[in-house]
């Protein structure tokens, strides 16, 4: 077999060794009733070269956005991924190792980590962060969990135009803890509404606001009003990363929470898993925080050292008085955009996003002259808008699949979408010759 | 030249290791750039953000070149213990070798590149690979469902109690919300129960390890929704009672989840199913060999019987008229818990390791698994004591209770001892109803050879607790750092590097 090294003699030593007359000996503690009488019934084992082709051959019965243009966004971007990243973190020394606990034999990961919390609280303008979540999706609930128990509150406002995905995960989690979920509703114009969150939490009975900038519609919310109408609740800002770059940072309009997905920081679609989520948050919130957290300190010597810390916060000390149950998080995807971050540094960051954004308002520009085609919803945005068409959106996303080009999302049921509505991303790996392809197919789409 | 009065800077030769761990925060230099974007090759565009949507200051990080990014994480991967450089012991966790073939598998443009909104025709050969694992789960676990959503184990345990509590829920059986867990679990799965509105209730163990059949008959009633067992459990060791728990536990009305962290051990030997179990959930980064990245990505599925499966989370991957489509399940407001699928990438590594070993291999990994268990077990129990010796599995826990008696040396100093001899260290302190205890699983990767030199390590370092029992308290010697400040860790913590960047 591939993976176990033994012999026959090596067998035969350490059963003697053992005293026992045969490994089946060593199983006779499972009843009889319950063994499996006969050999599982799976195909026996294959070499490395017969699973890589069989493997090749499932994963070219797909077609990935390496194939075709990419326009597909919602919480994922096909972004560029340097070949730095993939060499570190293919190092046995990262990949192999377990969650550093022996901080002794540890401190490469841990310091990972610290540098990865570093560079959240850099983002976000926030003191504390975390090892990382699993999702976006999962990081959000967590911090909502957070926010209602701190102010003690039982609601949650979440905007109409939050990720939808991010949503169904909040409403299954939060169910479990009477924390009801309530409806911030947007405005004619994409943009979450002040006033309403104002009305919404006057009641006194919210502890948590989420603000999710850009929003699901890709549109620049007005943060500051925003943040101003939560009334006393925390403010839990859900944001892409990478928009950091030039957005406003949460800590800069008053939220208390960040958090987001980071995947286009490094992290390889792979149909949306692993991921990787991100939480900061203020200082008030730190014994709240889930998860690992890094801290440094000093060995007996007085050397510089990093550890886990916090940890009586954590399910393993307190069990069911835990608030949450992660352990095994995402830490690989953090070691991939920590190393990211430290490549981009300050000019490559503003790059990156001036690069996401300019080819954004390129072809939002290119596909408002289009005959027939509207753009809903003008406001700022980063990389990411919705187009309108007078035809079903599901329609030309076929449409343009067959010229090579993953056209959007479609957005019919969504925040008072309808059936024309497409959410488009644009990032960093487009090219012109992209923008004009898609901008020609929605011409010969709408015959115009 | 030197100038007469320079003095000349003395550089001090430096230990291996030593002197690595300067911040990257320190290193920036203003003006060094590394990776450089393709520039926009359209129009200009004249748009800008409003100055209200900016941030006020750009954000302050160092300025690197990628010769010193690769060098400063190359430097800091020195630091640290992995797999391939040593026994890697930690029970519970199932530290095996990972397979280089999954890593070059998984990362295949076909599957990495995938977005999770493409359409099912374009994820063709995904959505087979995840049906293939799906069934190849089932097959190994006896049940006719399988959910790949889950992220880590913990992840599979909060959908597990999800779905047990919907089932109850949809018969109407709103007061069913109390789940018996084990004092010998871990600590995950209280936190997983209290997370989804029920209320843990702790089970004592018997004196040899294993549920009290008794104990149980007299905790279930109308309020119980289930018990979570871990079986094998911590102890390393099989309930053998299972079919009667299964029994009593199904008669109260209540469903069993078997928490499957160390189903490594019973591989093609026994099935939860058969067990009477109803929900398993399965390490994927333990028992299918997929890395553990110092600290995730893991995968957590989770298998559950027929009356179960509706209450699986959405998407579910169905086939008709030969194509592969990913469908919302029949069951309205089933539970979410993951953005997309889980962690994908992860399942296809273990979907070629369970290619690569197939059926007749993945018996041989619970065989090997349990056979080096029993060997360490067997050469070590002289000198440390396993107070649940009979029928151990993968794994054993040990006691150093005598060592500190004896000599003062608690299972900490022989851990951190051991770290000197390039091996990691055991699990310590858990479970918590042995003291001083030690829980050591060698998995089924490591050859003879390194058990011995793993069994001379402790025997050595039993040595020295009666000759130099200082050299133990002040373990570990040869590592990087030597024993944390933990208590200046938590008391003033620091958590980031906020300092400000490039000034050098």
């Amino acid at each position: 077999m591939p993976y176990t090294p033994h012999t026959a003699a090596d067998v035969a030593a350490m059963l003697a060794r053992i005293g026992a007359p045969s490994v089946d000996a060593l199983f006779a503690s499972i009843p009889a009733e319950v063994r499996l009488p006969g050999p599982l019934d799976l195909p026996p084992g294959r070499t490395e070269e017969e699973v890589r082709r069989e493997m090749k051959r499932l994963a070219a019965a797909n077609r990935s956005q390496e194939e075709l243009v990419s326009f597909l966004g919602g919480g994922v971007y096909d972004c560029v991924i340097p070949a730095a990243i993939n060499a570190i973190a293919g190092r046995s020394e990262f990949l192999t190792a377990y969650t550093p606990y022996q901080a002794e034999v540890s401190q490469g990961t841990l310091q990972v980590i610290h540098e990865w919390q570093t560079f959240v609280c850099r983002l976000t303008g926030l003191p504390v962060a975390n090892a990382s979540m699993y999702d976006g999706a999962t990081a959000l609930t967590e911090a909502a969990r957070m926010g209602a128990a701190q102010r003690r509150r039982p609601k949650v406002a979440v905007p109409t135009a939050l990720n939808p995905r991010y949503r169904r995960v909040m409403a299954t989690t939060l169910a479990g803890e009477d924390i009801a979920l309530a409806e911030i509703p947007r405005r004619a114009d994409g943009t979450t509404d002040p006033a309403a969150l104002r009305a919404l939490t006057a009641a006194g009975d919210v502890g948590a606001v989420v603000i999710q900038n850009p929003n699901y519609l890709g549109l620049v919310e007005p943060v500051d009003e925003l943040a101003a109408a939560a009334g006393g609740a925390c403010v839990i800002a859900c944001v892409n990363p990478v928009s950091l770059s030039l957005l406003k940072a949460p800590a800069e309009y008053g939220a208390q929470i960040a958090v987001g997905e980071a995947q286009p920081l490094g992290v390889p679609c792979s149909f949306g898993g692993p991921l990787l989520g991100l939480l900061a948050c203020a200082d008030e919130f730190k014994r709240l925080l889930p998860g690992r957290v890094v801290g440094r300190t000093q060995d007996v010597d007085g050397r510089d050292a990093y550890v886990l810390t916090l940890q009586t916060r954590e399910q393993h000390i307190r069990r069911e008085k835990a608030t949450s149950n992660i352990c095994t998080n995402q830490g690989l995807m953090a070691l991939r955009a920590t190393v990211y971050l430290a490549l981009l540094g300050p000019e490559g960051l503003v790059e990156l996003g001036e690069a996401n954004r300019v080819r954004c308002e390129a072809l939002r520009d290119a596909l408002r002259r289009v005959r027939g085609a509207t753009l809903p919803f003008p406001g700022p945005v980063f990389n990411e808008f919705v187009l309108r068409l007078p035809r079903p959106a599901r329609e030309f996303r076929v449409f343009a699949r067959e010229r090579g080009l993953l056209a959007g999302i479609p957005l019919a049921g969504f925040a008072g979408c309808g059936e024309g509505d497409l959410l488009v991303a644009v990032t960093e790996k487009r090219t012109a010759a992209d923008l004009e392809a898609y901008a020609r197919a929605l011409r010969d789409f709408l015959g115009a | 030249m030197e100038r007469a009065d320079d003095k000349p800077e003395t550089v001090p030769a430096v230990r291996w290791g030593a002197g690595l761990q300067a911040s990257l925060f320190a290193k920036g230099r203003a003006g060094r750039r590394a990776l450089r974007l393709p520039p926009w090759d359209g129009a200009p565009v004249d748009t800008a953000l409003p100055a209200a949507a900016r941030r006020a200051a750009p954000c302050d990080l160092p300025a690197l070149s990628e010769p010193e990014v690769m060098r400063h994480y190359t430097q800091l991967s020195t630091l640290n213990h992995n797999i391939e450089r040593g026994m890697y012991p930690l029970g519970s966790c199932t530290m095996k070798f990972n397979p280089r073939l999954n890593e070059e598998v998984a990362a295949l443009p076909g599957f990495a590149a995938l977005h999770p909104e493409q359409d099912d025709a374009d994820a063709q050969g995904l959505l087979e690979a995840l049906a293939r694992l799906q069934d190849a789960l089932c097959r190994l676990t006896g049940f006719p469902a399988c959910s790949l959503h889950p992220a880590a184990g913990a992840h599979g345990e909060f959908l597990g109690m999800q779905v047990i509590r919907a089932f109850h829920l949809a018969r109407g059986e709103r007061d069913r919300d109390q789940i018996l867990i084990p004092d010998s679990a871990h600590g995950t799965n209280p936190a997983s129960v209290t997370m989804v509105g029920m209320r843990p209730a702790t089970l004592a163990s018997r004196p040899n390890g294993r549920i009290d059949l008794e104990a149980l008959r007299r905790a279930v009633g109308p309020r119980t929704a289930g018990i979570m067992i871990t079986n094998p459990n911590t102890l390393g060791l099989f309930e053998t009672e299972i079919g009667a728990i299964a029994r009593v536990v199904h008669e109260a009305g209540g469903r069993l989840y078997m928490d499957g962290a160390n189903f490594n051990a019973i591989l093609g030997k026994a099935r939860p199913a058969d067990m009477g179990f109803d929900v398993v959930h399965i390490n994927l980064h333990k028992t299918f060999s997929t890395p553990h990245g110092g600290g995730g990505p893991g995968a957590g599925p989770i298998c559950v019987s027929a009356e179960l499966a509706p209450f699986l989370p959405g998407p579910v991957i169905t086939r008709r008229e030969g194509q592969w489509r990913l469908e919302a399940p029949a069951t309205p407001c089933t539970p979410s818990v993951h953005s997309y699928f889980g962690n994908v990438g992860v399942c296809l590594r273990a979907l070629a390791y369970i290619l690569s070993n197939g059926g007749d291999g993945l018996t041989r990994v619970a065989e090997r698994a349990v056979l080096n268990a029993n060997y360490v077990l067997a050469c070590l129990k002289d000198i440390l004591p396993v107070p649940h010796a009979e029928g151990c599995l993968h794994e054993f826990v040990a006691s150093a209770a005598a060592w500190k008696e004896q000599h003062g040396i608690r299972a900490l100093d022989l851990a951190k001892r051991l770290l000197d001899f390039g091996v990691h260290a055991p699990t310590v302190y858990f479970p918590l109803i042995v003291d001083e205890a030690l829980m050591i699983e060698p998995t089924e990767s490591e050859p003879k050879e390194s058990l011995d030199a793993f069994v001379a390590a402790i025997r050595q370092i039993h040595r020295e607790a009666r000759t130099d029992p200082e050299l133990l308290h002040n373990a570990p010697h040869t590592t990087p750092v030597r024993r944390l400040d933990e208590a200046r860790a938590a008391r003033q913590p620091d958590l980031a590097h906020l300092g400000p960047c490039n000034c050098g």
